[in-house]
């Protein structure tokens, strides 16, 4: 480990006991003390690091604001590469697009992408998370009902391979992939100007309510469709029965109330701290399809378990209140068509659930941008 | 929405990150955020580090973890602990000489 020492400015190099301790740990948990914390501050920085990770075979866990709930930036022995010095940050009005370092927090960004008139399209509860972090997991958002997921809103993406190049790579070849295909320093992100809105809430039951949601899903103009069962609900003050929110876009000078629907969105994402503060765990995440939501909604409804979600991006939160409910939703999810994951990437929390295909894709990039397997390794594959 | 300005134990706190400083927002180092903070108190860690948290209100946790309330709950079990940093003996020892402590 001591040959990192080279790698870095002398300030930048961590090996004592408090640092260790700090980056031992992220949102989701876990735990396990890494042996070095690194923190470039350029791209050559960076670089040394890869080749000696690369020529010693050892373990570079790449981290942002360790916000993640699933584990990924936590490895016991690891080599911790922080990324907050990458802070570059530049817009092409024009073009409507940001260049932005892997180490700028989604706050940051959208803050100074206001000041030219424009926004990214997807908004997030923590805005601590650094855009290099939510690019890697691909993070979905309200918004990703209509905008998309993070593939379709970047254009480029700088990152070093395991080998210590730095490439243009294909958003596909690196987003999602949590870090273990690439390191990414640079994206060059979409941004919108900004729109009016409006917004609807749909109070029913929970058949009613998915029927509502697929002839509104058909609307060009929708931004969000979210799900919010009885205990939501009422936790977001909007009464004891399920409803459904409807974001859309709305003409200029039409009778928009962008305001409100602003308000909306930003109560919808503080759902998960006020059912953390009622003393309720960590939300797990589940892929659905039209079939599989209505059974899984009806599920949770049945076990008295707290379900939410992005029902138009295809993403529903069930919220256990401890270990045990924990183990029996992952049980029950499978069966019900759920799938585990697809918001807040695997990491080592579902890494048994990563899908086949997803673990083939990496495998085979791996095969020539890090045949060593240097780059967060335990995670994916 | 809800609020009831209640506010909540340690246990209540999922190291979520959101609860930032100004100290972390320079230094952009895990050591000088809040949750760190947080997470030495909750493993009743004896970190010096909590003697740089900068008690100034300004770190919220979403989940109405009073932060400040819980870091100088620690630091007073560390002085009745022993725990001594170089920098507190130094302004212990420049009060005992009636000097300015900093």
């Amino acid at each position: 480990m001591k040959g990192f020492r080279r790698t870095v400015r002398p300030g930048n190099y961590h090996t004592d006991e408090e640092s260790l301790a700090a980056y031992s740990y992220d949102g989701s948990g876990l735990e396990g003390k890494p042996a070095v914390i690194l923190t470039p501050q350029h791209e050559e920085e960076l670089r040394r690091i890869i080749v000696h990770a690369n020529q010693q075979r050892l373990p570079l866990i790449p981290r942002g604001s360790g916000t993640g709930v699933r584990g990924g930036v936590v490895r016991a022995g690891g080599v911790v590469v922080n990324l907050r010095g990458f802070t570059t940050l530049s817009f092409d009005k024009q073009r409507g697009t940001a260049d932005v370092g892997a180490g700028v927090t989604i706050g940051a960004l959208q803050k100074a992408a206001a000041k030219h008139n424009l926004s990214f399209p997807l908004s997030f509860a923590n805005q601590e998370a650094t855009v290099g972090g939510l690019a890697a997991t691909n993070m979905l958002a309200e918004e990703s009902f209509l905008f998309g997921d993070w593939q379709e809103l970047v254009e480029q993406v700088e990152a070093f391979d395991g080998l210590g190049r730095l490439n243009r790579v294909a958003p596909e070849n690196i987003i999602g992939k949590e870090g273990t295909t690439g390191i990414i320093t640079r994206l060059r992100l979409k941004l919108n100007p900004p729109y009016e809105m409006k917004s609807t809430i749909h109070e029913g039951g929970v058949g009613e309510l998915l029927q509502q949601a697929e002839s509104e899903g058909s609307c060009e103009k929708v931004i969000a469709l979210e799900y919010l069962d009885t205990h939501s609900s009422e936790l977001l003050g909007l009464g004891a029965s399920p409803h459904l929110l409807v974001v859309q876009k709305e003409e200029k000078g039409g009778l928009g109330d962008t305001a409100q629907s602003k308000t909306l969105l930003a109560q919808r994402r503080e759902l998960p701290f006020l059912l953390w503060r009622e003393g309720f765990g960590r939300e797990l995440d589940f892929t659905v399809d039209e079939q599989s939501a209505e059974r899984f909604i009806t599920w949770c409804a049945k076990e008295g378990v707290v379900c939410y979600g992005h029902l138009g991006a295809g993403v529903l939160f069930a919220t256990p209140r401890d270990g045990a409910q924990r183990r029996t939703i992952l049980h029950h999810a499978l069966a019900l068509g759920a799938v585990p994951g697809g918001k807040h990437g695997y990491g080592r929390v579902l890494g048994e659930y990563v899908p086949d295909a997803l673990k083939k894709k990496v495998g085979r990039l791996k095969e020539t941008r890090d045949y060593n397997h240097i780059l967060n390794p335990g995670v994916i594959m | 929405m809800k609020q009831d300005g209640e506010q909540r134990t340690l246990s209540a706190c999922l190291l979520c990150g959101r609860c930032t400083s100004e100290l972390f927002s320079l230094t952009r180092d895990e050591r000088h955020t809040p949750r760190f903070a947080l997470w030495n108190v909750k493993k009743g860690r004896k970190s010096p580090l909590l003697y740089t948290f900068l008690l100034n209100g300004r770190s919220v946790c979403p989940v109405g973890v009073d932060i400040d309330a819980e870091v100088i709950g620690a630091r007073r079990k560390l002085v009745k602990e022993g725990l001594k940093t170089v920098k507190n003996v130094a302004v212990v020892q420049k009060l005992l000489e009636g000097k300015n402590p900093y």
